[in-house]
């Protein structure tokens, strides 16, 4: 009797399925949008605590 | 005004929507893309309203520091983006009815429209408050009157209820130069007013040349257009009418002072290039079925270049003043 076999034991890998591309894309561009307010604020903040305005 | 807003919010269209012509939202269990939403913001009309707004802030007397311009061109773009959102998520239903729309990301079912309606507000709010807050409050809140004016008065009120809407609905296109000068100088004068009266009375005969020739997508979706109301031949004696009051409206900054003979040579042959192109449109009779509407599109697009060139003679004739 053949032993079964093991790699049906593991957990099946995550598919890369069009729900999981469509949500990691909109995760991005929303994580550089936020990246890029910090650091326009951060500059803005700069410019007027310096008094360049 | 709140029952006509509530008719049109919250389902998916096909989703409880009366237009059977909508594509069914079978996809919308998959989250939309990124480049959907980008698409609702019209990247191409958008464009031309940074251009606008950026020649404002340049042309304005005085200075700002870049960080501050970059920020205040930024919400320009940005509230201009979430007017287009809201626009879209309000017409979608007549998107899916025009050729021209339907592929749009709510008609073709990329995406539920409460997103859409939800980042218009976000765009919007979001722009208005960094403006009040990084630049000034008078230009945040010029920024707020446009957004609402867009969406508002131009889309919800006037666009499906009189063939006057591009007319008064032209004021939504004219605020970039104005929020721009204002960004940099802090009051509302002469110049800015007609920077803003130039787009006002260019948007007639800009947005007539292109419903002539969509003549038939604006009445399929019931959007009563000059042409489709009045006819043809009426809409060609409006543009004729609209283009003389360009060449004059376009001289006044020169007339009054406020730029040098740069720009008022160049607006003269810009505005009557202009008038050179509407001609052809306005002595035409009425197009037969087929025709190629050549006239009316080289119009269309000559009108596109014509404010660009216009705005960038006024840019060029302070700097060089400047530089004198």
């Amino acid at each position: 009797m053949s032993r079964p076999d093991p790699s049906l034991d593991r957990p099946a890998a995550p598919q890369d399925t069009p729900l999981r591309r469509a949500r990691r894309g909109r995760n991005r561009a929303l994580g550089l949008a936020l990246l890029f307010l910090v650091v326009l604020f951060y500059a803005i903040t700069i410019v007027k605590v310096g008094g360049g305005s | 005004m709140a029952a006509t807003f509530a008719s049109g919010a919250g389902a998916p269209i096909g989703q409880g929507m009366s237009n059977p012509a909508t594509p069914a939202t079978a996809s919308l269990q998959v989250p939309a893309d990124w480049r959907d939403f980008l698409a609702l913001t019209k990247p191409r009309v958008m464009s031309l309203v940074v251009f606008t707004g950026l020649c404002g802030l340049l042309a304005a007397p005085g200075h700002i520091n870049p960080v501050l311009g970059f920020t205040a061109i930024l919400c320009i773009a940005v509230g201009a983006g979430g007017a287009a959102a809201l626009n879209q998520w309000w017409e979608a239903d007549i998107d899916a009815q025009m050729k021209r729309t339907a592929q749009r990301p709510i008609p073709q079912g990329r995406m539920h429209r409460r997103d859409a309606r939800d980042f218009g507000i976000a765009l919007a709010v979001a722009s208005v408050l960094i403006m009040g807050l990084a630049i000034h409050w008078l230009a945040a809140t010029i920024l707020a009157v446009s957004i609402l004016y867009y969406a508002v008065v131009y889309t919800i009120w006037l666009k499906p209820r009189t063939p006057q809407n591009i007319v008064i609905g032209g004021g939504a296109g004219a605020f970039p130069p104005l929020i721009g000068w204002i960004a940099v100088t802090g009051e509302i004068t002469a110049m800015p007013v007609l920077l803003f009266a130039i787009i006002f009375v260019w948007t007639p005969p800009h947005f007539w040349a292109l419903a002539l020739f969509v003549r038939s997508d604006y009445a399929r979706a019931g959007i009563p257009m000059l042409p489709v109301v009045a006819g043809e031949a009426a809409t060609r004696r409006q543009i004729m009418l609209y283009s003389v009051g360009l060449l004059l409206v376009s001289l006044l900054p020169w007339w009054i002072g406020g730029t040098g003979a740069i720009y008022g040579i160049a607006a003269l042959a810009l505005s009557g290039l202009f008038l050179a192109f509407a001609l052809p449109v306005a002595t035409r009779r009425t197009a037969p079925d087929g025709d190629a509407m050549r006239p009316e599109k080289r119009l269309f697009g000559y009108s596109i270049l014509y404010l660009f060139a216009l705005f960038a003679a006024l840019v060029a004739d302070r700097l060089l003043l400047a530089a004198a």
